[in-house]
């Protein structure tokens, strides 16, 4: 029973380090004059919740390739790989789902993700597909492919703006507020 | 029996005095709830929070994906860190009010402003590099994904403006932010790059071992970049001192200012002052608005929500999208007949202008 609570205790931890990890990542990938295409696997994985699965950045473009997201080939070294636009456009888009061009969809060159990627709003118009971005833009194209996952994930759902606050609506908390300013004590969450 | 009661005014005298006592005991703003993981910037180093966690003003605090937070101020008002987002929290008490920004790098938040009491303003606003939202006692969403920052005013109406528009003070307080926010990413950068370095320098070993001929070109390329690296992990770390340095003198310039309210009241006066006559853009409740280098006015906002980018049919050209757009055919997501409608109607429909269809190839 105590090695189980220790086993869980080191599960915590381990996640936990994993999620600081990840921070480091990010922040790393923002201060980025020059993206490479590890960080963009690793992009991806933090964007799926798999980081951690795969310790190195050979690994985790292996299984961003196994997933059909960006194609490397065996020679690959995405270390010394510098991150194009019509990379992290192709990549973004098939990491996400995000609707592709018919010409995309059937080719799936650079040059045509780009298009879907200036149509969807991930990248200016007249991007060049073989233009080297910087960390914070290709933090910038991988956000915003997120945002509209999520978007249409979301889509017609009913969203309570209320709810991080604990309420229903502006008067409800405010009069928690007003109740707390009586008795000196917060207010308590109301579940939906 | 007599019992002896407490007048009124005794009564609310004790309730103010335990009230005062409560907010001098935490004077701090603080983590209401905290999911995932949430750091924030303390002593010149990313430290997990916990909820004990007090936030001063000029805290930075960001959170991982899948992961939000929920800060309660000691005043009343809180604030929604959303998933992936990086913020720096001020507060300032202002007479009977209050007066809260936020700088905002990166990702999604939602205040909620108490109402303040009568002739006082609990005011908030939303900084960007380059626009400034506010709201009044109400509740406001905003989000920042690449350049574009939409704000929403969910309660009541709010104003946005380009930074442009007005005169941007820079106050001291804005300035130590700032130049904390620089040293945090010249750390980001050094961390990075020494990483990097490690990790290059791991697969030169496995290149050199393979001792392939083909991989020669490859060789030499980890070897000019592992080079190259090696030298910027110098360069940043003489930056990092530069700008540990500017920190401290920003530091010294909030401590000074802090000892000229006065100054701080008139900066702050002029900043009103250059509100009401730049006239911001007003969001009425309801409604959103956008601003990257200039700000879309809510109508606009609500065409490409209501229909979003990513669902106009690729495939289309200039002229049929427009007279999608004027003759109101588009759907919304989800209406998969209509799509399927959509996606084959642009395929077969012959065009004038020229870009590829199925009946044309």
């Amino acid at each position: 029973m105590k090695g189980f609570r220790y086993a869980i205790v080191l599960c915590l931890l381990l996640a936990r380090s994993s999620f600081a990890d990840e921070l480091d990542i990010l922040r790393g990938i923002a201060v980025a004059p020059e993206a490479s295409m590890a960080d963009l696997c690793n992009l991806i994985l933090i964007q799926r919740g798999e980081l951690d699965k795969h310790p190195d950045a050979s690994k985790r473009c292996a299984a961003v390739a196994e997933r059909k997201i960006y194609a490397f080939s065996k020679d690959d070294i995405p270390l010394i790989m510098p991150v194009t636009a019509g990379a992290a456009s192709k990549a973004a888009i098939n990491a996400h789902g995000l609707e592709k061009s018919v010409f995309f969809a059937l080719t799936g060159f650079e040059w045509y993700a780009v298009q879907s990627a200036e149509h969807l709003g991930l990248v200016k118009a007249k991007t060049a597909p073989y233009k080297k971005l910087s960390g914070e833009e290709l933090l910038a194209i991988f956000e915003t492919a997120y945002d509209q996952a999520e978007a249409k994930t979301n889509w017609q759902k009913p969203v309570n703006p209320y709810e991080p606050f604990g309420g229903n609506s502006y008067d409800e908390i405010n009069k928690a507020y007003d109740k707390m300013t009586e008795t000196g004590k917060e207010p308590t969450k109301t579940k939906k | 029996m007599n019992k002896r009661y407490l007048p009124p005014r005794a009564v609310i005298c004790t309730t103010l005095l335990a009230i005062s006592c409560v907010f001098s005991l935490q004077a701090e703003a603080r983590f209401a709830s905290l999911k995932g993981t949430v750091q924030i910037y303390e002593k010149q180093k990313w430290v997990n929070a916990t909820a004990q966690t007090k936030l001063p003003s000029g805290a930075m605090i960001q959170t991982a994906y899948r992961s939000q937070a929920v800060v309660i101020y000691p005043q009343g008002g809180q604030l929604a860190i959303g998933p992936n987002t990086r913020v720096t929290i001020f507060d300032n008490p202002v007479g009977a009010g209050t007066d809260r920004e936020l700088m905002i790098d990166h990702g999604q938040l939602s205040a909620f402003v108490k109402k303040g009491p009568e002739g006082a303003r609990n005011a908030f606003r939303i900084r960007s590099p380059t626009t400034v939202a506010g709201v009044r006692g109400s509740l406001i969403a905003g989000r920042l994904v690449g350049q574009t920052l939409t704000i929403s005013a969910i309660q009541s109406a709010a104003q946005i403006e380009t930074g442009m528009q007005q005169s941007r003070i820079r106050s001291a307080e804005l300035q130590l932010a700032n130049a904390r926010k620089n040293l945090a990413d010249m750390q980001a950068r050094v961390k990075s790059t020494e990483e990097y370095v490690k990790q290059l320098k791991e697969e030169v070993k496995t290149l050199e071992a393979q001792a392939s001929p083909g991989l020669a070109s490859k060789l030499n390329r980890a070897y000019q970049r592992l080079n190259l690296y090696s030298n910027n992990v110098t360069i940043y770390a003489a930056d990092l001192k530069k700008t540990e340095q500017f920190e401290s003198t920003a530091l010294a310039k909030v401590a000074t200012a802090k000892a000229d309210l006065a100054a701080i009241a008139a900066e702050e006066k002029a900043l009103i002052a250059s509100l009401n006559k730049s006239q911001p853009t007003v969001i009425p409740q309801g409604d959103s608005a956008q601003a990257t280098t200039d700000v879309t006015p809510p109508s606009l906002v609500q065409k490409k929500t209501t229909r979003p980018a990513s669902m106009t049919t690729v495939g289309q050209t200039g002229t049929e999208q427009n007279m999608a757009e004027q003759n109101d055919v588009k759907v919304g997501v989800g209406n998969d007949t209509q799509q399927i409608y959509n996606s084959i109607n642009s395929v077969t429909q012959p065009t004038s202008t020229g870009l590829p269809t199925l009946n044309k190839l």
